[in-house]
């Protein structure tokens, strides 16, 4: 296995491609490039206009993906599962909620990868509904599901991130970097971007509590909270989830952002590892051929666990399934280890 | 020291540190720097993965094992002072030495096997030089690629594989009555035949290989039925044997393998064999040559026991194989000799119809079970041998034993009746 840390013998088209992408969302999220273009078209801004060109993204390369793998149902599934999710979810339904004079809401993006939704000033407005979703979702049903199930149902089959890295970037999933020193660097990324997450919840959360509890101002540790904010937005919402996660597809492969900073992937991630789910070895039937290995989107080096018997289960495993899927030899099986046979 | 880095040499070397963390341990290897998966050369030469993604363990791997890895090929084997020598001219004394030389592609013996296109594929070398020529030839007419494969077992079907990749026509030329036919019942090969049939490929059975005719390179073969069929590519997959060179000329005792006793002991006490060059001794007494890729790292962990003065036994005899024919996964469990009161079920799985063959004795007790299509898993296979259920048991509750993905609709295979030749 590759041990180097950067992109080898990369065609020149790929490194193009990077640039493009990169271009694109630097001038989405920090220019007004796209606006007219937007409002042109009729489109409300240019989010809605992102939103098209995505969801139509998706939904291409999804059907490509779908036909790629029609053979096996856990993958189409899972391709359906995620494109319905973007489609409706992440694209439709929050269109169609104003017009019903609901809140433009994303039901399938929650605190701590949606920070927003934690935030006091964006919740406290809208319905109460809204903020159960938002609380329960993200401390109660999302761990509950990670515990269950892997964290796979989020990360390969809800979220929008993920969506996009399985269809558009099926092509690039190969390109992840499977060395010791990745896996070393995205354990510390990772664990410090959830931290931070946190501190900066808490940070805005603080003032607004003791304000409506004691109705005392912290003016200073608002003044700080409202500067922590708009970094946490710029830095890791605009550049690390866009600009360098898609930027990056085709260099370093299609999980950027999930393996080395998403929050959400990391608090469900540790869940995972403490749940059911696992990749099941069957034992002394590996033959080591690396197709595992390979395809693996998270840079897990699943042949070192399938070669010595070991069934696993690691933090950043997705649950995509691919690994079984291109195995030869059918050792490796994505497995919920509920008590229910019954259950798949 | 350990002749080979395949991976009866490198199962013995990773469980000689494993056991032993002071020792010295070399291995040297005249095919390549680094251990690679031979199971994996198909999926090279077809240029689906790098040479490097074919490496299981990176060099640091070995180097924080304290494994010395050598690239040379061993010159001379004196086992009175206890040294070997490379090309190189360096010698290096041993203690204890594993001969783990692995197998060559048989000799076909017929003039004209060391053209220009005609290729096996049984070292990276030849992987590799498949891959160039085939690069070389890539926009040649499809009038002018066409192959012939000769030799309907593993490494045959996967030859076939390779070249359908690349737009061959391709002919199939099987010595015996149906593909595969040491592991493979009647009924079993069909389903592989008429895959094949499907997808362009000219079987021919009952047919070898007489004559190869062409100038510098290969142009077109004859078939000892007379006819010829033009090809600029002929692929050689009639088998293997011992990599015995080096074991003969030091004297060594040499049958169709390297000899081994029980202990993988060879005739001299100090130097040991495993891998496909070693000649095993089965339960009944009968000696084998195994090479297969499960038997040969378990070889190489015996052997690296014995070396270490622990005796243990290897236990000769195939409890797992398995091989993929294009789409079909195939396991087999036990004990796969085709014989005439096997029971055969046929399935369907995404409407592609699967194989369960099952060997009983004449109670109906399962002694193996061979899978063509479908995923089973083979631990829970082997349990069910070894607590002796019947046929009727295991097909009762065949979807315990499903490995295929979630979501996969459960079906139990319909019974079929009992083949008979």
């Amino acid at each position: 296995m590759n041990q180097s840390l950067l992109p080898k013998r990369l065609p020149v088209f790929n490194y193009l491609l990077a640039v493009s992408f990169t271009l694109f969302y630097y001038l989405l999220y920090f220019t007004d490039l796209f606006t007219p273009l937007a409002k042109s078209t009729g489109l409300k801004n240019k989010w809605v206009l992102y939103g098209v060109i995505y969801t139509l993204t998706m939904l291409i390369f999804g059907v490509k993906v779908f036909l790629k793998r029609k053979k096996d149902p856990y993958q189409r599934l899972r391709t359906l599962s995620v494109v319905f999710f973007q489609l409706v979810f992440a694209f439709l339904l929050p269109i169609l909620l104003p017009l019903l004079k609901q809140p433009e809401f994303y039901f399938s993006y929650l605190w701590p990868l949606k920070i927003e939704y934690f935030y006091p000033d964006v919740m406290v407005g809208k319905p109460f509904f809204y903020i159960i979703y938002s609380l329960a979702g993200s401390l109660i049903l999302f761990p509950l599901l990670a515990f269950f199930i892997g964290k796979r149902f989020y990360c390969s089959w809800i979220c929008g991130c993920g969506g996009l890295a399985e269809t558009m970037g099926d092509t690039f999933r190969s390109l992840s970097d499977k060395s010791k020193m990745s896996w070393k660097i995205e354990r510390v990324t990772i664990y410090s971007v959830l931290v931070f997450t946190i501190l900066t919840t808490v940070l805005i959360v603080t003032p607004w509590a003791i304000k409506e509890l004691f109705h005392y101002e912290l003016n200073l540790l608002t003044q700080i909270a409202m500067k922590v904010r708009h970094f946490y937005w710029f830095f890791i919402s605009a550049f690390l989830a866009g600009v360098l996660g898609v930027g990056l597809y085709p260099l370093f492969g299609t999980r950027v952002w999930c393996r080395f900073f998403c929050p959400m992937a990391a608090l469900l991630g540790l869940i995972q590892k403490k749940g059911k789910f696992q990749i099941v070895v069957k034992k002394g039937m590996c033959i080591s051929c690396g197709k595992c290995s390979k395809e693996c989107e998270m840079g897990i080096d699943v042949r070192y666990y399938a070669q010595k018997d070991q069934s696993f289960t690691r933090a950043s495993c997705v649950g995509c399934g691919i690994c079984a899927y291109v195995c030869p030899r059918g050792v490796l099986r994505l497995q919920s280890n509920l008590k229910l046979e019954s259950i798949c | 020291m350990i002749v080979g880095n395949g991976v009866a040499g490198v199962a013995a070397a990773l469980r000689l540190r494993e056991l032993s963390p002071s020792s010295i341990i070399k291995m040297v290897s005249a095919e390549s720097p680094l251990f690679f998966s031979r199971t994996a050369l198909m999926y090279l030469a077809m240029g689906e993965m790098e040479r490097e993604d074919l490496e299981p363990f990176p060099t640091s791997y070995f180097a924080e094992k304290k494994i010395e890895l050598l690239l040379g090929e061993v010159v001379t084997l004196d086992r009175d002072n206890r040294q070997i020598t490379l090309t190189d001219g360096t010698h290096h004394l041993y203690t204890k030495l594993l001969l783990a030389t692995g197998a060559i592609p048989k000799s076909i013996e017929i003039e004209g096997e060391n053209l220009k296109g005609v290729f096996t594929l049984v070292s990276l070398q030849d992987a590799l030089g498949l891959k160039a020529f085939i690069n070389q030839n890539i926009s040649r007419s499809p009038s002018e690629k066409k192959a012939v494969v000769v030799g309907g077992g593993l490494i045959g079907i996967e030859m076939v594989e390779v070249l359908l990749h690349y737009n061959y026509h391709v002919t199939f030329l099987l010595r015996g009555e149906r593909f595969w036919p040491k592991a493979l019942s009647k009924i079993e090969s069909e389903l592989v035949e008429r895959d094949l049939e499907k997808r362009g490929v000219v079987v021919l059975k009952n047919t070898t290989l007489a004559a190869i005719k062409g100038e510098g390179c290969v142009k077109e073969i004859t078939t000892q039925k007379g006819s010829s069929l033009p090809c600029s590519l002929l692929a050689l997959a009639i088998g293997v044997v011992s990599n015995t060179a080096l074991a003969l000329k030091s004297g060594l005792s040499i049958s169709r393998g390297i000899v081994v006793n029980p202990n993988l002991e060879t005739s001299d006490p100090g130097v040991y064999a495993a891998g496909d060059c070693a000649e095993v001794v089965r339960d009944d007494d009968k000696r084998i040559v195994e090479s297969i890729w499960y038997t040969s790292k378990s070889m190489g962990v015996v052997a690296a026991e014995n070396m270490l003065g622990k005796c243990k036994m290897y236990q000769a005899g195939v409890w797992y194989n398995s091989a993929k024919f294009f789409d079909k996964e195939y396991t087999s469990v036990g004990e796969i000799e085709v014989s005439e009161n096997d029971t055969h079920f046929m399935g369907s799985l995404e409407g592609v119809p699967f194989i369960v063959r099952v060997k009983t004795t004449c109670d109906n007790i399962v002694l193996g079970v061979s899978v063509v299509g479908v995923r089973l898993d083979s631990s829970k296979l082997e349990s069910a041998i070894l607590n002796r259920v019947t046929s009727t048991q295991l097909i009762n509750n065949f979807n315990e034993y499903n490995y295929e993905p979630e979501f996969t609709a459960k079906k139990t295979p319909c019974f079929q009746l009992p083949f008979s030749s």
